[in-house]
């Protein structure tokens, strides 16, 4: 049986005015895919339509879309949600990005901005700043936001929490921020249950080929494939700095160095 | 060195500028913007922005796929694979079990979900580890010459096993705080030839076979730091004891204490800087009783194939009375990428290491002590060959050269070749 999350059901039941795009603002993105129906001042849109800085985007019970940003970020947009655009420049050197989330689930995806400039996400609870990475993002009563990859900065009320673990989350409500671990179920965006909101099982497509070197089985535990990002997996791999003084080549220390009975 | 460097820049054409990575991605993005719903386009995205190391891009446009087909078992486990990579484990393993639960994916597939699943599930429990069985062997070329312009030659030649591991246990933080163990243990059987030259009237021995093992241990406690500003900083404290045995007379045995500081001001910069301490007093055949340390440095990723670094380093290994008994300093620049060409399905990475110098070591002659300083060179090259998830060859070649005085006697030196041939099994 599928369940909605209590955290949409209050989101969908507080309700929210919609307002249409101004028609002369700056395509900043398009949608790139659909399931269902994505909104824009009470309009559907389409795959393919263009997004503009001021847009308020509005997915239905089972809706599902994805913003492709002109930054290379992206946002998969859940059912019952509401974002609007609030800022996005982009240029060589950075820029910025500015999204108002006032409900719903969302899952944000990090272009160039990210790595070079500022990303915020702003919900009625907590201004959230995203460096590099993934996050999953639930706006209700509360607001959830949890790492899935990168670095994650919450604001609220005057507190600040970082998380560079993914799979922890910062959770405000208006009166305090927090940070626990896997705070809010986001299955839902990870289109497992099929079509989003039903059973309606999914089709199996054309085959996309993303095989690179990175992304096959040779790379799973190869170092320089793996990006953690803030996260550092390094331990004392060797015994301070490894470094040996050296003898002078001789006697029996083969091509190890030691201070001491080496010979001349 | 001519020919060194030679072989150095010939082995590193892909160091290719960011600027025409950037615009391969760029290229390919601009292509995938404009047609959303070509697959072959957008799996030439995915492939461009993975092999640059763009993994949250390569991954949203993989996800983009699943809206539209939700059904896709191989689309997920390429999600699986990425999220792999950032560390995202729960997501890398709902999408794996999801991919095995497609029943689309071949018997290695199958495979290779269910391994990154179990990985993963490992992960979220708290516990990330590897143990490395190696085999190979080494074969390394002694010169130094010896007074009144003679030179001595030797080779030693060994087969080696090693056994490498690590386990880090996630402390359940959101700074990613934890405890990471790691161990190493070796052992060499080595035949060494007898000194060409007039050696014996240095003591030296014959040509002998002989059998040496060397461990390492250690504990670090690794914490995150909650800076704002920049990407991330931490602060690794560790305790460490390593023994090898050099000399049938003499063994090494320390254990020691090191704090290091990393500091990440972008995904794509690092800057580190570390002092230790060791206690030598346990070993057997040394001068020093202990020992202390530094290095600091820092690199820079080009790409996600490519970075490059710079050190510093220093040790100071004192008698127990506090008189200096050796002294060490040296910078480094080093190299360390992934080549575009995978020979036989492998993933092809090498380490290029150039570092320079100075040492004070006392050393023991036939008769009394005797203070040696002079400089000193190295240059490594290591290649890494990944086979799979599970196997690697390594191949290394190291070249030592010092230059030294002796009171009395000035001028002298040694120049020491080592190769490396190695396996490792991963479990």
């Amino acid at each position: 049986m599928l369940r909605y999350p209590a955290i949409l059901v209050t989101a969908l039941l507080s309700g929210s005015i919609l307002l249409s795009s101004p028609s002369f603002a700056e395509t900043v993105g398009r949608i790139t895919a659909l399931q269902t129906s994505v909104s824009r001042g009470g309009q559907s849109l389409a795959e393919g339509s263009g997004i503009s800085l001021g847009d308020r985007l509005k997915s239905n019970a089972t809706g599902l879309g994805v913003i492709l940003f002109k930054d290379q970020s992206s946002a998969k947009i859940g059912p019952n949600s509401s974002l609007t655009i609030d800022d996005f420049v982009y240029g060589s050197g950075g820029g910025s990005t500015g999204i108002r989330m006032d409900r719903g689930i969302t899952r944000f995806f990090g272009g160039q901005i990210s790595k070079k400039g500022r990303m915020q996400i702003t919900t009625p609870h907590v201004v959230l700043a995203v460096r590099g990475g993934i996050i999953d993002l639930a706006v209700g009563s509360k607001t959830v936001a949890t790492l899935r990859a990168g670095k994650l900065t919450c604001s609220a009320n005057g507190t600040t929490k970082v998380i560079t673990k993914p799979g922890f989350s910062c959770v405000a409500d208006g009166n305090g921020l927090s940070t626990v671990q896997s705070a809010f179920n986001f299955s839902i965006l990870d289109s497992t249950n099929r079509v989003a909101g039903t059973s309606e099982p999914g089709t199996k497509g054309p085959d996309v080929d993303a095989k690179a070197p990175c992304s096959g089985a040779a790379a799973f535990l190869t170092d320089r494939c793996q990006s953690r990002n803030g996260q550092l997996p390094g331990g004392v791999e060797r015994g301070g700095t490894g470094l040996r003084v050296p003898g002078t080549g001789g006697g029996d220390t083969g091509n190890r160095f030691v201070t001491g009975p080496t010979s001349p | 060195m001519k020919h060194l460097f030679a072989a150095l820049l010939l082995s590193t054409p892909v160091l290719a500028s960011g600027a025409a990575k950037a615009d391969g991605l760029d290229a390919a993005f601009a292509t995938r913007y404009a047609n959303p719903e070509d697959v072959f386009i957008l799996g030439d995205y995915i492939r461009t922005a993975t092999s640059q190391g763009q993994y949250d891009q390569a991954i949203s446009s993989i996800e983009e796929h699943l809206v539209r087909f939700a059904d896709d078992g191989e689309a997920r486990l390429a999600a699986a694979r990425l999220y792999a990579n950032v560390g995202s484990w729960e997501l890398a393993k709902s999408q794996a079990d999801e991919a095995l639960a497609s029943g689309q994916l071949s018997g290695p597939e199958t495979a290779e979900a269910t391994e990154i699943s179990r990985r993963a599930g490992q992960a979220i429990a708290g516990f990330e580890w590897y143990v490395d069985a190696t085999v190979g062997m080494r074969v390394t070329d002694i010169n130094v010459d010896i007074p009144f312009n003679s030179w001595k030659d030797r080779t030693v030649t060994g087969a080696y096993g090693e056994l490498a591991g690590a386990l880090r246990y996630d402390l359940g933080t959101p700074l990613g705080n934890a405890i990471v163990l790691a161990g190493r243990f070796g052992v060499t059987r080595e035949f060494q030839d007898a000194f060409r030259g007039y050696a014996s009237w240095y003591g030296k021995p014959d040509g002998k076979i002989v059998n040496a093992v060397d461990g390492h241990a250690s504990a670090t406690f690794d914490i995150g730091l909650p800076v704002e500003m920049i990407d991330a900083a931490r602060l690794q404290l560790g305790v460490f004891t390593d023994y090898s045995t050099l000399h049938p007379d003499i063994r090494f045995r320390s254990v020691g204490g090191v704090v290091r500081g990393v500091v990440m001001p972008t995904v794509d910069t690092r800057f580190y800087a570390e002092y230790s301490y060791e206690d030598l007093s346990s070993s057997s055949g040394l001068y020093s009783d202990h020992a202390e340390g530094w290095e600091f440095g820092g690199s820079l990723r080009l790409s996600q194939a490519h970075s490059i670094g710079a050190a510093a380093r220093g040790r100071y290994e004192y008698a127990a009375v506090g008189a200096m008994t050796g002294r060490i300093e040296e910078v480094e620049l080093s190299y360390s990428g992934r080549l575009p060409y995978m020979p036989f399905g492998t993933i092809w990475t090498q380490d290029v290491v150039l570092a320079a110098g100075t040492f004070y070591t006392v050393s023991l002659p036939p008769s009394l002590p005797e203070a040696f300083t002079g400089n000193h060179w190295r240059a490594e090259w290591t290649h890494r060959f990944q086979i799979d998830g599970h196997n690697r060859i390594e191949a290394g070649w190291e070249v030592t050269n010092t230059d030294f005085d002796q009171p009395g006697l000035s001028g002298r030196g040694s120049i020491i070749h080592a190769f490396s041939l190695g396996y490792t099994h991963r479990f």
